[in-house]
């Protein structure tokens, strides 16, 4: 592509005016032979999630320095097992709507939480909560791996 | 051919977005970058969150992500995923996210992730009527 090409395609259906306008350009100041080719999606916030999480770190890098240290000393503050236990929440509350396919990331997500906080209790409630999710989306192997990890934790946890 | 993600022309918070038919003119309406509400927590008014995008090409996922960052805790408020397709590099793509209820604790700031990475941030000052801050 040639830069003539580029250029025609940057500036298609545009007109652009310029002050020195020629005698017969009497629309000088309408937007008549303006137009404003562009590709619209529009997302509305009745898919917004309002689950509060810690800072991610790809944001935390990119605040201005005055910021940065202290949002994120009060970030790790935030993160832990309480947003664990709220995702788990909202897992059941989908599975009883037979919303599987929104479950499964929350569960999975905690329990990424709940492995790194070594809390064994939850992780267990977590895994049994999965494997419900994977039945209900008809993947019997991985819901059959998640009872088993959850029989194992069950029989540590036991003895 | 690999292209490089998009390009964020920009990010802007506006009460309203409208498209003549007509012509194909874009219209941002009454752009702020500070919002009064009468005491906290509240809710806004309606607004959008505009994001003109461009020079890629593909399909990318996009996560527009609300932050506070308070006196004693910082954390991550609201997010709203969606997916965008570039069907041209020189073409612009238009993000509008229409927020018509968002409630709000604290002043905020508005951060366009694609594909799980910084894109793009705008911040709000959010304030009560009677103390503008």
């Amino acid at each position: 592509m040639g830069g003539a090409e580029i250029a025609s395609r940057l500036f298609t259906g545009v007109t652009i005016m310029t002050a020195a306008a020629s005698p017969e350009d009497d629309d000088y100041g309408s937007t008549e032979t303006e137009s404003h080719d562009s590709v619209l999606v529009e997302f509305t916030d009745a898919a917004i999630e309002f689950t509060r999480r810690p800072v991610r770190e790809t944001v935390l890098r990119n605040l201005p320095s005055w910021l940065r240290d202290g949002a994120r000393i009060r970030s790790s503050a935030s993160a832990g097992v309480g947003l664990a236990i709220c995702l788990c929440d909202q897992a059941r509350l989908h599975l009883r709507a037979g919303r599987f396919a929104e479950a499964l990331p929350r569960l999975l997500e905690a329990q990424q939480i709940l492995e790194a906080a070594d809390d064994a209790f939850g992780l267990v409630d977590c895994l049994h909560l999965i494997s419900q999710t994977h039945a209900g989306l008809g993947d019997a192997e991985q819901s059959m791996a998640a009872l088993r990890r959850e029989e194992e934790l069950r029989r540590q946890l036991a003895a | 051919m690999h292209f490089p993600p998009p390009v964020v022309v920009g990010l802007t918070l506006c009460r309203d977005y409208l498209r003549d038919q007509a012509t194909g003119l874009a219209f941002l309406v009454r752009v702020f970058s500070g919002h009064a509400v009468e005491s906290f927590p509240a809710v806004s008014e309606p607004f959008c969150v505009m994001a003109l995008l461009t020079s890629s090409h593909g399909e990318y996922r996009t996560e527009l992500v609300v932050t506070f960052f308070g006196e004693t805790e910082s954390y991550e408020y609201a997010r709203l995923k969606g997916r965008v397709r570039f069907p041209d590099p020189l073409l612009l793509v238009e993000c509008i996210h229409r927020l018509n209820q968002f409630p709000f604790h604290e002043p905020g700031v508005f951060t366009l992730l694609i594909d799980d990475e910084w894109a793009a941030q705008k911040s709000l000052r959010v304030y009560s009527r009677e103390s503008p801050s």
